[in-house]
Order: C-alpha cells, then structure tokens, then sequence
C-alpha cells in the first residue's frame, strides 16, 4: 500500500534514528558526568583563598533554600556558602566567606554569563569588595553601590549574598546543620 | 576523485572559510585566540567526521523525505557528545568557545558536506572529505586566530611573542579586528588561488591555441 511506503516508512526510519542518537547521548552523559555532590574545585579553591586554608570540613543542612549548593567551614569557625542566584545572562555562582565574627570576609564569583563589558563588571573587584566586613541583611544603594548600567547583575549579586548570609545563619542558629562526613577533606 | 584529492580540495581548493565563504559566524567570534581557533576546528572536524561516516553508512535507509531531519538529528547528537566531552576534559575551553559549541549543529559545513558528499559517496571517501573540510576549517580558523592574537593580544597560543614594551592593538581581538583580519586572510587567499589558477590557463593557450577548449575548466571560486 502507498500510505505504508510513502508515510509510515519515513516517519519509523526518523523515530529509530532519533531513539538511536538518544541512547548515545545518554551513556555518553553518564560517562562524562561530574559528580556535582557538594562544591566544584573552582568553589573549593576560591574558599582556600578565601579563608586562608585548605582544612574545609563541608556541612549539609536540610532547611538551605536551593539556591545554596553547598557551605563548608574552617576550624577556626570560618565559614563558606557557595550559592547561585539569577542573573541577567543565566545563573551567577558566588561564594561567600565568613570570618568568625559573622561579618562577611570576601565574595568571589565563581562563574558567571553576564554581558560583556556591562554584567560583566559586577565580577570584577570593585563591586564584590564592597560585600567585605557587612553583615546581616544587605540592600543595594543602602549597604553597597550598584553598578552603572548593570543593575540586575548588581541586584542578583547582593541577592545570592544574602542567600549565603541567610544559610550561614541557619548554620550557626545550630538549626539543622550538621557536618557531613568526619574528616572529609573538601 | 582520488583520496588526497578530496582531502586536499577540503583542506586547500574548497576551503569552507577562506573560499566557500560558509561558516563565518564561529569564524569571527571565537579566534579572539590561536587556541581557540585549533579547539573550535577540532571539535568541528570531530561533528564533521562522525556525521559524515554515519549519513554514508545510512545513505540507503534513510528515506529521502525525512533526509534533512534525519542529518540533523544525527549531527545534533554529535554536537551533544562533543559537547560533553569538552566540559567534562577542557572546561577552560568550553568556557572560551561558549554556546559556539552548540551552534555547532547548524555550521552549514557541516550540513553541507552530509548533503552533497556523504549522502552519495562510500563511507572512506565521506571520511577523508570530512577530515580534508574539518581541518580546513581549523587552518583557517588557526591562521585567523594567530593574527588576531598576536597582534591583538602581543601573544601566540598564550606566549609571549612581543615584546611588553609594545602596546597590543586591542581592536583586534574585538570583533571589528575580526572582520579586518577575515577580509585581509580572504583577500591574500583570493590572490594567491588568482595567480596559481591563471598560469597555467596562459601557457596552454600559447601551446595549443584554442582557448575554447580550455575556458570552464578553471571554475571555483569566481
């Protein structure tokens, strides 16, 4: 019959096609995943800096809002909160130190798409580093200036240090927090 | 044809960039850097490669209706699995070239060469003109990029080849730089295909003196 030669036939031929090319992107997926448990490398080198050692022990916590990936502290009761947060161009994940008084020792941005030579400059030093020694709630235009012509870049920012701030809390408040696996070192 | 024939008509004679003028867009806006050139043109060539054999191997079972879409899901798949591979072994890479690795999947060269090469010819034959057309692409890629960082960024493949004294033109890693160094590497290739391609045509009218039968045979680029 026609209908099974001119109809059928094409759209069998594409449906296997496409379940073949499917199948090997799945197991390449599964070969090639990352292990996305806890903080990325780039986070754990940014938070060494940050804090100024290596010895990062990684605490869970089961009432962090999702946006927060993971936190780690220090044995001198340093903490770091790797977060995400909304940018103009996609996600924006920084990570936030705090020194053992609670007040924010240093953001840095982990990765970030935001437009070239406008978002982009919510990345760089001058903007981040006025996040170093605040603490508790922080707002944009009060606690810190925005940059020019990147505001959500700016807002998105002082919003994933909040988020850190928030999670930070929860973790000192005793909360739910605990530290995950003895002596893992992350 | 013969084999190197088809590698050298990808690599040299056809080249994608420099004479067919296709695959401009990742041409201009990744090979702000030597090695951003060598990696976009290797992931390609690996599309390429991969995509080439498959559509040759199933040029009988597709059916010529649904052909296109069948290309492209194919090729879609080897764009995810290059994809993969250069986040998870060349994260820096990955960074540079962005969403230019994605795109891969609609670099018409690509489309170009399962269309009219690999869909007619045996699986070797699609092989060696997907590695000739892939590495052609490199070359130029490569060629544009070094330009553009060398005198853009005073370095080649990250080292230092001017000296700090000298101030890098800036604008040749922006994309205006792009288009200078594209349309000059374009005219230089123009002008050498020009001289090679004429000689002889000369010499044979001298010799046997009916242009006629030689006129046309000369054809490419013009």
């Amino acid at each position: 019959m026609k209908v099974s030669r001119d109809i059928v036939k094409p759209t069998v031929t594409l449906v296997i096609i496409a379940l073949l090319v499917s199948a090997v992107v799945t197991i390449v997926y599964n070969i090639t995943k990352v292990d996305e448990d806890g903080m990325s490398a780039d986070a754990i080198a940014a938070a060494s800096e940050l804090l100024g050692t290596e010895e990062l022990e990684p605490v869970t916590s089961n009432v962090f809002t999702e946006n927060v990936k993971a936190a780690a502290k220090t044995a001198d009761g340093q903490y770091a909160v790797n977060v995400t947060s909304k940018g103009y161009g996609g996600p924006i994940e920084l990570l936030v130190g705090f020194d053992a008084d609670g007040k924010i020792k240093g953001v840095k941005i982990i990765a970030a798409s935001e437009t070239p030579g406008i978002g982009s400059n919510v990345t760089e030093g001058d903007f981040v580093n006025q996040f170093v020694g605040l603490s508790g709630e922080i707002e944009l235009g009060k606690n810190v200036d925005g940059v020019a012509g990147a505001t959500i870049s700016s807002k998105a920012v002082t919003a994933g240090v909040n988020e850190a701030y928030q999670a930070y809390e929860t973790i000192k408040a005793g909360g739910n927090a605990q530290a995950a696996g003895e002596g893992r070192n992350a | 044809m013969s084999n190197m024939k088809i590698f050298l008509n990808g690599l040299l004679k056809e080249n994608p960039v420099l004479v067919l003028m296709i695959g401009m867009c990742p041409s201009l806006a990744i090979t702000t850097a030597a090695f951003n050139g060598i990696g976009m043109g290797l992931a390609t060539t690996f599309v390429l490669l991969g995509s080439n054999v498959v559509i040759s191997l199933l040029k009988k079972v597709i059916p010529k209706e649904v052909r296109l879409p069948s290309y492209i899901v194919i090729i879609a798949g080897f764009v995810t699995i290059i994809g993969f591979l250069l986040e998870r072994y060349f994260p820096d890479l990955n960074k540079s070239l962005g969403m230019y690795v994605a795109l891969i999947v609609v670099n018409c060269i690509i489309l170009m060469r399962a269309e009219t090469f690999a869909s007619k010819n045996s699986v070797g034959k699609s092989a060696i003109d997907a590695l000739g057309c892939g590495l052609g692409f490199t070359l130029a890629l490569v060629v544009i990029g070094s330009i553009r960082e060398i005198l853009g960024a005073g370095s080649w493949f990250g080292m230092q080849i001017l000296p700090e004294s000298i101030p890098p033109m800036t604008i040749f890693v922006n994309p205006a730089g792009g288009f200078f160094v594209l349309g000059i590497v374009i005219a230089v290739v123009n002008l050498i295909m020009n001289t090679r391609g004429r000689k002889p045509k000369v010499k044979s009218c001298e010799t046997c003196g009916g242009c006629t039968a030689c006129s046309g045979q000369e054809g490419g680029a013009e």
